[in-house]
């Protein structure tokens, strides 16, 4: 049972053979979306070539990296079906428990290990990889055949948990009580890497479309061969299984309108902090006659883009699935049905979620140089997340000022010395720990996430240039540590911008207030007063906020800090104030009448 | 003319002292007539004041140094160390 109806489809459905071939039976996730055949058999090629086909991963080795980064997902749809797998494959139940709890203490090779460390920050923290974690997995004996089929089931694994989560598929088998105890993929404490390597990281053969017809096939279609491709081509089998996936999930126009696939592989890949696939979806909508500052308004925010209720309504409910939102659920899907989508809709749309996590999963696995010039970069990785001064919103300036009162520590931290990261752990642990408290509500939660953020900053100091203060670089960190912490919790709370109105905020308490407002409650009171409101808001908001006017950021250096352009950063800003004097206001306007309602 | 929604969209801005001469002169000639206006930038005003100064969200002095010491002993371990568990 999932959340779109079924329909019975012959037993000699091909891809419906297949799996029975190959698992015995017919998962339930596929069984989930008979409404769409045609995506059930560009699925059943995908799984064919990426995960059954044999290579230079053994089908134990990729079966656990999908168990693992499940697990981590806490997906118990693909943790049930895959230990399954695992169990069928040979390995023990008890050793089952202990790959799902936490593979480190399973007694694998330290290239086994090394393969799901990096899996697991690829699917779990992407915006962390670089190209220092290909070169430790080289040096650990593995092969660019075995990393990209490795990056590639990590993608798969992606795609599975989104559209399982998604459907929310019941599982096919009993639920296992055991959970992931990996709260984080681990740091490599070993000295930071010094040098950045630049993608596309693995080795390629150089194709002729002439002789290889996915090329021929993507250079008809689009105009060119993206680079995604390109570098895949240690395994053609894979990127003829993807072209054909492309050919039958994203051009058909037949339930869904080809722009609004589109539209949802932006809004998600810009969500995702995906700058490749939005600088490629961008220039396919431009080819299908979307201006570029249509689009570009849609990836950044597509509740203000001219679009209509119905196709909001639509990239909210693609957005929530491909967070895997805890609060996603049959009220997202019954508020489509009202806006006039049928369930072969929706189902395309679930579909095109899972695809664009796919693909982002993939390009920062392959570390693809964008096709195109992007108009605007979304940080996609830590080279880019040390570059913030990147031209975010070009012709508004956002330079950060010269001089950082770091530069010398930092130097001398690269360089090993401990000493000196301590002292930059002293000169920022107060305001980091402040702004994440402010972004978790709870002071567990900060101490552990600005614990992380030190950690991931040390690990990565070695891209750090110094075009960003290492001040901001490190807040940026820490937000991400901050959201991916707010994201994980039970739902207590929605980053998603559904829980949030995007029209203008309008002041309903424009009463003035007393004179000294702070005289009228003790300091302690007030501060908790003040704590109160801030973590009401709603988290954009309050971060610009909490930056702004809390942590006393400039403009430039709280919009660099949070990835945003100047001008979404103080569009946000006002929000967050007059929300914030709204959420105070009724503790300071004098009980008795002494000011004129207005 | 400018309107209330005009000041209320360029109040975060004037607040910031991000403006230009045209449009700082265009608000505050608005703000001396509009009584609604005045209170919504006065308590603005007053809300940034008491947020700024309140100290809110500060770490308790015993917490910050053994945070400091729970980061720098982490950086200790070795690679292969398990990660943090809580």
């Amino acid at each position: 049972m999932s959340l779109i109806p079924e329909t019975a489809l012959p037993d000699s459905f091909p891809p419906y053979e297949a799996f029975r071939q190959h698992f015995g039976f017919v998962p339930a996730i596929f069984r989930a979306q008979s409404l769409l055949p045609r995506v059930i058999e560009a699925e059943a090629q995908m799984a064919g070539a990426v995960l059954l086909a044999p290579g230079a991963l053994t089908r134990v080795q990729k079966e656990t990296i999908l168990l693992t980064l499940a697990s981590r997902h806490a997906n118990a749809y693909c943790v049930t079906a895959h230990r399954h797998f695992l169990g069928g494959l040979g390995v023990p139940p008890h050793q089952l428990d202990v790959l799902a709890r936490d593979y480190h203490d399973a007694g694998l090779s330290s290239a086994d290990v090394a393969l799901l460390d990096f899996a697991l920050k690829l699917g779990s923290e992407p915006n962390f990889i670089h190209g220092g974690e290909i070169e430790a997995l080289r040096a650990n004996g593995l092969t660019d055949e075995q990393i990209l089929e490795a990056v590639l089931m990590t993608a798969l694994t992606n795609f599975l948990c989104t559209l399982s989560a998604g459907l929310d598929v019941a599982p096919d088998f009993e639920l296992s009580p055991i959970r992931c105890s990996i709260q984080s993929p681990p740091a490599t404490l070993a000295s930071p890497p010094t040098v950045a390597t630049k993608g596309p990281y693995l080795r390629a053969v150089v194709r002729d479309q002439k002789e290889f017809p996915p090329f021929a096939f993507f250079q008809e279609k689009f105009g060119f061969i993206p680079n995604i491709f390109r570098a895949q081509t240690l395994r053609p089998d894979v990127v003829e299984a993807e072209a054909f996936t492309v050919g039958t999930v994203l051009l058909t126009d037949d339930i869904l309108s080809r722009v609004r696939k589109e539209f949802i592989l932006l809004v998600i890949s810009a969500a995702n902090l995906n700058t490749y696939c939005v600088a490629v979806h961008c220039e396919m909508l431009r080819n299908l006659g979307i201006p570029a500052d249509a689009s570009d308004q849609i990836a950044v925010d597509h509740r203000s883009a001219d679009l209509g209720q119905a196709d909001k309504a639509l990239l909210d409910v693609a957005l929530k699935v491909a967070r895997r939102s805890p609060t996603f659920g049959q009220a997202d899907l019954d508020g489509l049905r009202t806006h006039g989508f049928t369930d072969p809709q929706i189902l395309e749309a679930v579909v095109m979620a899972s695809l664009t996590n796919f693909l982002n999963t993939l390009q920062v696995g392959l570390g693809t140089v964008t096709d195109f010039h992007p108009r605007r970069v979304f940080a996609t990785s830590v080279n880019l997340l040390e570059d913030p001064a990147h031209p975010m919103d070009q012709g508004t300036g956002g330079a950060e000022p010269a001089g950082d009162p770091d530069t010398e520590l930092v130097a001398r931290a690269k360089s090993g010395d401990r000493g000196a990261f301590e002292a930059l752990v002293r000169n920022h642990h107060r305001r980091i720990y402040r702004t994440l408290l402010g972004v978790t509500g709870n002071p567990p939660d900060a101490e552990d996430a600005t614990q992380t953020a030190f950690l991931k900053a040390f690990q990565h100091l070695g891209d750090f240039e110094g075009h960003a203060r290492f001040g901001t670089w490190l807040t940026r960190i820490a937000i991400n540590e901050g959201l991916e912490c707010v994201r994980t919790r039970k739902p207590t709370e929605s980053l998603s911008p559904e829980d949030e109105d995007g029209g203008p905020f309008r002041p309903r308490l424009v009463l003035g207030w007393a004179d000294d407002p702070e005289r009228l409650y003790q300091r302690e009171e007030l501060r908790a007063m003040v704590e109160r409101a801030v973590t009401s808001l709603p988290v954009r908001y309050r971060m610009a906020v909490l930056l702004r006017d809390l942590e006393q950021l400039s403009t430039a250096e709280a919009a660099a800090a949070l990835g945003l352009g100047i001008p979404t950063l103080k569009t946000h800003l006002l929000r967050g104030r007059l929300m914030l004097r709204e959420a105070l206001a009724p503790h300071f306007i004098p009980r008795q009448g002494a000011v004129a309602r207005v | 003319m400018f309107s209330c929604e005009d000041v209320r969209a360029a109040l975060s801005n004037y607040l910031d002292g991000d403006v230009s001469p045209d449009l700082r002169r265009e608000l505050e000639r608005h703000l001396s007539e509009c009584r609604t206006c005045q209170v919504l930038y006065d308590t603005t005003r007053k809300t940034l004041h008491i947020v700024t100064n309140v100290g809110s969200f500060d770490i308790p002095e015993a917490v910050s140094e053994q945070l400091v010491k729970r980061i720098m002993s982490r950086l200790t371990l070795p690679p292969s160390a398990p990660p943090s568990h809580s």
